[in-house]
């Protein structure tokens, strides 16, 4: 995994550079501390993907003593480990420049990679990455947007069942973002089992 | 002892409009086996499935006596494969990609891949996507020949190339046949190509099989048939299995030269086949 991990990194080493221009852009602009987080742990999957896909990559790597499995494997565990360090990384990073970022950012964060990688994975293994990008932002965008406008009543009616009925739902959201995140995983080793690349 | 190092045995693969249909193909081990036919004949389907980058609907494809499907690193772990296309991880290094790929062969070896980029020439500096199309065939050829492969699955690797890079590489494959016990299943359009290199030629058509022999095979059985038109008429035409007519003269396939001789006698011109006429007969046979 280490191997496919690096190439990820050395593919898109002129979009790193512009990770933290990027990063402080959305400081200046009061972006949500958990949003920015978001950013930074899904940057390098999906820059990896997209750029990846262009050379053919997943035809090249089954050419290789790499297994069907393993490039579902890979692409799932990656996913969290760049999710995990990359937030794990700015969050110091942040907090060395003096601003808060709680636990429950973290969640929320990962949440939101969770939540692309869900959409976007199966749909890049089944049809190509343009489509599968394009499809996993109105997707993403959308239920977005159904969140916002059910988050109020689901507010009230947490409220009697908990004193702080954000922190709840939070947490609510990222242990169904983790099942999904699983079963999305199933669904696309099920695609590449069946699929001719 | 495996005899046969890749068998396919009641394959089937359905697209929208092509088919193979129960493909049954042995590939012995040890000697060279050229595979051709037309565009769209079935030639990349086929090498696909035997590398699992195609699925097929059905039947059995086994590599080494192992099941593709279940045994897929195993098998590819002594596998070298080329692709015509070659344009894999085109935004890298060539010095980067055999990193990474070296990094996935148990049986990698350092010493022969220098060996074969200083041969090649081949800068290790340089991104893929500036190779032209030769130095990347080249490139291809060198990470295939450096872990010690049992078995070379090769679509095309000399399309597109110039003569002088054709024949590098051709004299490449000669050279480690004779040294080494090794396996070569290449496919291609040229039919010189196959009658410098191939032990065993296999056509296809229509994704079915048409031919299956070796060059020895096809010398002694397979001959071209020479002469006016004439000569020919109904009871003449039955020596031959195919018969191309122009203006004046026939060209003919025929698997009896002893019978064309005494019907015939100097009247024609009787020669050992070569891959090309053959190719051309057989398809008109069908």
């Amino acid at each position: 995994m280490l191997n496919y991990m690096i190439r990820d990194i050395k593919i898109q080493t002129g979009y790193l550079l512009f990770l933290p221009v990027l990063i402080v852009f959305l400081l200046f602009m009061k972006t949500p501390i958990n949003t920015i987080l978001a950013v930074a742990m899904v940057y390098i999957p999906v820059n990896a993907m997209y750029l990846l896909a262009k050379s053919n990559i997943n035809h090249f790597d089954l050419t290789l003593p790499y297994s069907r499995n393993d490039i579902v494997n890979y692409r799932y565990m990656s996913t969290l480990l760049y999710g995990i360090i990359g937030g794990a990384l700015l969050s110091l990073i942040l907090k060395v420049f003096g601003y808060e970022v709680t636990i429950l950012d973290l969640e929320f964060a990962l949440q939101l990679t969770l939540g692309l990688s869900i959409v976007f994975y199966p749909l890049n293994f089944a049809l190509n990455t343009e489509k599968a990008l394009l499809i996993s932002i109105y997707v993403v965008f959308t239920l977005f947007m159904l969140m916002a406008v059910s988050f109020g009543y689901a507010v009230e009616n947490t409220q009697k069942m908990a004193d702080n009925p954000l922190t709840l739902l939070v947490h609510v959201a990222f242990i169904a973002s983790c099942i999904l995140y699983v079963v999305s995983w199933f669904i696309c080793l099920i695609i590449i089992k069946r699929k001719d690349i | 002892m495996i005899e046969h190092v890749v068998e396919l045995k009641n394959v089937n693969k359905h697209y929208k409009d092509f088919s193979i249909e129960d493909l049954n193909l042995n590939i012995k081990k040890g000697f060279v086996t050229g595979f051709v036919g037309r565009n769209g004949a079935g030639k990349s389907t086929t090498m696909g499935m035997i590398m699992n980058l195609t699925r097929p609907n059905s039947g059995e494809v086994k590599v080494f006596g192992l099941d593709i499907k279940d045994y897929e690193t195993t098998i590819k772990d002594r596998i070298g494969y080329v692709d015509a296309a070659n344009n894999y991880m085109e935004n890298f290094k060539l010095k980067d990609i055999i990193k990474y790929v070296s990094r996935t062969y148990s049986n990698w070896d350092e010493d022969t891949c220098n060996y074969y980029i200083e041969t090649f020439d081949l800068p290790l500096n340089k991104k893929l996507k500036d190779f032209s199309t030769g130095m990347r065939a080249k490139a291809s050829i060198a990470i295939a020949l450096s872990h010690h492969a049992e078995l070379f699955i090769m679509d095309e690797p000399t399309t597109g190339l110039d003569p002088v890079v054709r024949r590098e590489i051709i004299d490449t494959f000669r050279e480690l046949m004779i040294n080494e016990d090794k396996t070569v299943l290449f496919s291609t359009h040229i039919t010189e190509d196959l009658e410098k290199l191939a032990d065993y030629v296999v056509m296809i058509d229509d994704g079915k099989i048409i031919l299956n022999a070796s060059k020895n095979e096809l010398a002694e059985n397979y001959f071209i048939v020479r002469g006016n038109n004439e000569l020919l008429d109904r009871d003449t035409e039955t020596y031959f299995s195919s018969i191309n007519k122009d203006g004046i003269n026939f060209e003919a396939l025929t698997t009896h030269p002893n019978e064309v001789e005494n019907v015939f006698g100097n009247s024609v011109v009787i020669e050992p086949i070569k891959i090309d006429d053959l190719l051309y007969h057989l398809k008109e046979e069908k």
